[in-house]
């Protein structure tokens, strides 16, 4: 194991083209302890610490191990010096197993000719498997395991092969709430090893959690490093942005008009899928002027009920009704007409065409309506106009609305998501966590979006894993657990610790009494 | 489906062009042929007179319909590797109509033939595009076995009861006087086929780019998941989009028999089916696009023939400069494509 005390990076400058991505930066990586490195989308954390890791070249400054200078030109440089990097896509084989996984290169040079001893290496891993009291199926190959395990094995390979410091580069985007507390225990059990970390977020909650010190980049410069306990969210959220953001998790609520009809009302509604059952008589009203919240840890049936409100799915049992019509069997597109808006969780998958410009884009659904088409021909000069809208008020950086959607980084085409499903008023928007790995900044906007959709009278269903924005912007939330509603909170009877119980299978009135 | 042309752009396919032309040179003259001398015969035998213009065009035509044939269906990424088929049935169709067909005057006797050369077309693409939707069968190896069964086709009629006894080659007798399509320049091949093509080419453009149909075929395309989420029925649509491509082989077959050879011939569809698929990717589907590409390919195809005439050289040069410029323009689009 290569143990060292300290990495310096000092002065450290980098520059694409024109644009100044690091200006020197000077930073101090400490073994045995968790870094957060805080930032907005282009702020430069993951340049910096891809500099450290020897996959990009800096044009100055220099990177010091334990007071010694360093070139570190390769990731195997970094490898070799104890450094390594775990990014957001993996680089496990999906076809192999863990145990293949986690020692493959394990011996360099000619040793590797040498066959494999797998006693042995099956032995070193449940030592530390039960050393450090976490648990990987060896046998299990790394396709069929879900992300949150993936992202384990590339730590544990990490350390296996004697790292002392870890990068992580934004860990949580892809993990549901339980999986980061998973990942939070292994990171405080390695740290206690030695092992130190860097923690790549933009995520406030987590690095006040997690972190020992935090340094906080704006635009490629260093603003300010904080020991964690001398620091408060605030705090940290005015160096992220540069300005002060006032109360990040308060919108103004309009008070709603008095109940009118319901916008939509699933009655008693029961989807089965291949004999196992996701939604158990599920029953919802949604009024105009209201956000409509539901809480619940993700695959507890949060995806089968928005597919069944889109009219994707049908539903086994039940009644949907929109605006007083049975909407039950009505199909997709005869639905979005009706001014069902939908913001989706997997926007690539469910949302974007990617090998096409954003003119097509946004109007992916709209596209049969007026005034998009006149009878069967598009109409290129409307399509031109919303696409102009949404890249314009939904701030979508990209040269034109001619660039492919597929090249928008992650958060300008979610821009672009959003700003499709809010370019008209919709009647109801059904929204599957659409902050989902976008920034400070970005997030309030979104959120403030969706809170006018509710103000202009429109009802809206707030699917989310983040209880404080939940909480922040719902009237209502319901809880699901195992595809069924465990209760409903009114605004005034929001709390955390309910609504956490109910998550976890309780009903309304046990997590009220406990 | 704006492509993003622009100067740059231009001249990376401009020096892909200039590359594999250059290294067609360095080839002949490695074979101990003159370069300038290739040159000269490769470019000026399709343009020598009027007749070479008129093979040129007759080819174009037929090249040009076919790679539109396989660009629709391409919009919403089915391959249809059928066209070869779907061509040889619209061949068929034309040559049997116009045969029996033929004592009806011209303005019912010519429709009816080309109508029946897309119909039978969009039937050959049909039933696999029908067995894609019921059961879900690759349309490729579908489509493929269907060209086999094509080529049968042909042989029982190009040798049975409607056999030209007196040709040495299977083919059938010639249609009539009045089926065949007019030919637009006198003591030519150059006929109103390539008017057509033409038309149905702007107008394919036109519903590709222009019509919600063509939307959905791209964006079912570009996902189909997030398409089916949005209301696109795509399980329907890539079907009908290889039947859509039938019709348009089944044009071309329709076209070469109703105005050039006037009868249906054994292996009359030569290497159009591989050349439309390259001439078509190298577009990625665009129908205007197509019509520049079409000309190169037929410029290669025709000037590497008058290579092997005139001087000897295997015809199979065209075929390696086809491959290079292939390559060459895969490798422009990614050049251009990086910042």
């Amino acid at each position: 194991m290569v143990i060292f005390l300290r990495i310096e990076l000092i002065d450290i400058s980098k520059s694409f083209g024109d644009v100044k991505a690091l200006d020197h930066v000077n930073l101090t990586i400490n073994s045995g302890e968790i870094l957060g490195l805080l930032g907005e989308n282009g702020a430069g954390k993951s340049t910096l610490m891809n500099i450290l890791f020897g996959l990009y070249r800096m044009d100055e400054g220099e990177i010091r191990i334990d007071g010694r200078p360093v070139r570190i030109s390769s990731p195997q440089d970094a490898i070799s010096k104890g450094i390594f990097m775990v990014h957001q896509q993996f680089k496990l084989i999906p076809t192999y197993t863990v145990l293949d996984n986690l020692f493959i290169n394990y011996v360099k040079g000619t040793d590797s000719l040498k066959p494999r001893r797998v006693k042995d290496e099956v032995r070193i891993v449940e030592e530390l498997m039960k050393s450090l009291g976490f648990y990987l199926p060896l046998d299990e190959k790394i396709g069929n395991l879900p992300l949150g395990v993936q992202q384990r094995v590339e730590i544990i390979k990490a350390f296996l092969r004697g790292a002392s410091i870890i990068i992580l580069d934004e860990p949580t985007t892809n993990l549901t709430p339980l999986e980061v507390e998973e990942l939070f225990k292994l990171m405080r059990d390695l740290k206690k090893k030695d092992i130190g970390f860097v923690f790549i977020t933009h995520k406030l909650r987590e690095v006040m959690e997690i972190a020992d010190r935090v340094a906080v980049l704006r635009k490629g410069r260093l603003v300010g490093e904080r020991r964690i306990h001398e620091t408060n969210p605030e705090e940290l959220v005015e160096m992220m942005v540069g300005q002060r953001i006032e109360n990040l998790y308060q919108f103004e609520l309009k008070p709603s008009e008095q109940r009118m009809e319901p916008v939509l009302e699933l009655r008693d509604v029961l989807y089965a899928e291949k004999g196992i059952l996701k939604l158990k008589n599920i029953s919802i009203r949604v009024y105009p002027g209201e956000i409509y919240g539901i809480a619940g840890i993700a695959g507890n049936g949060q995806s089968e009920l928005l597919n069944i409100i889109t009219g994707y799915l049908k539903p086994s049992l039940g009644k949907i009704v929109f605006e007083g019509k049975d909407i039950t069997n009505t199909p997709i597109l005869k639905r979005i007409e009706l001014g069902i808006r939908v913001i989706y969780e997997d926007r690539v998958r469910d949302g974007a065409l990617p090998s096409l410009p954003i003119f097509d884009n946004s109007i992916l659904g709209d596209h049969v309506f007026p005034p998009f088409a006149k009878g069967k021909i598009l109409n290129k000069d409307e399509v031109s106009a919303r696409a102009e809208r949404i890249v314009r008020i939904f701030k979508v950086a990209t040269p034109s609305i001619w660039k492919i959607a597929g090249r928008l980084s992650g958060g300008n085409l979610q821009k672009l998501m959003v700003g499709r499903a809010l370019d008209k008023q919709p009647r109801l928007l059904v929204a599957y966590t659409p902050t989902r790995g976008l920034d400070v900044a970005t997030t309030r906007f979104v959120l403030e979006k969706i809170v006018e959709v509710r103000n202009n009278g429109g009802a809206v269903i707030y699917i989310g894993e983040d209880l404080d924005e939940l909480i922040s912007i719902s009237d209502r939330i319901g809880v699901m657990y195992k595809g069924e509603l465990m209760g409903e909170l009114q605004r005034k009877e929001f709390s955390k610790e309910v609504i956490g119980k109910m998550m976890a299978g309780y009903r309304l009135a046990e997590a009220m009494s406990k | 489906m704006k492509t993003a042309l622009n100067v740059r752009v231009l001249l990376y396919y401009a020096f892909a062009l200039l590359v594999a032309f250059g290294f067609m040179g360095t080839l002949l003259f490695a074979l101990g042929y003159s370069p300038i001398n290739g040159y000269a015969t490769f470019f000026k035998t399709p343009f020598m007179n009027l007749r070479a213009i008129g093979l040129f065009l007759v080819k174009f035509t037929s090249l040009y319909l076919m790679g539109l044939a396989f660009a629709v269906p391409l919009q919403a990424r089915k391959f249809n590797v059928g066209n070869e088929g779907q061509f040889l049935l619209g061949a068929i169709g034309a040559a049997v109509a116009g045969i029996y067909f033929g004592d009806l005057p011209s303005f019912v006797a010519l429709p009816l033939g080309l109508i029946i050369a897309c119909l039978l077309g969009m039937l050959w693409a049909a039933m696999p595009a029908f067995m894609l939707f019921l059961f879900n069968v690759n349309e490729i190896v579908s489509m493929i076995l269907f060209n086999f069964i094509s080529f049968y086709l042909v042989d029982y009629i190009a040798l049975g009861s409607l056999r030209d006894v007196f040709a040495g080659h299977p083919m059938t007798i010639p249609v009539s006087d009045y089926a065949r399509i007019p030919t637009i320049v006198p003591q030519t091949n150059i006929n109103a086929g390539l008017v057509i093509a033409i038309i149905v080419g702007i107008a394919m453009y036109i519903v590709v780019s222009r019509t919600t149909y063509g939307y959905e075929l791209r964006a079912a395309g570009s996902n189909p998941i997030a398409s089916e989420k949005h209301g696109i029925n795509v399980k329907l649509l890539a079907p009908l989009s290889l039947i859509m491509g039938g019709a348009l082989a089944g044009l071309a077959g329709g076209i070469e028999v109703l105005g050039y050879h006037y009868r249906l011939i054994e292996g009359m569809h030569g290497f159009y089916s591989p050349l439309s698929i390259i001439l078509t990717l190298m577009v990625k589907g665009n129908p205007l696009l197509l019509f520049l590409s079409t000309f190169f390919v037929t410029l290669v195809d025709v000037g590497s023939n008058a290579l092997q005439r005139t001087m000897g050289v295997p015809v199979e040069i065209s075929l390696i400069l086809l491959g290079l410029l292939m390559l060459l323009i895969m490798i422009a689009e990614y050049l251009s494509e990086r910042r």
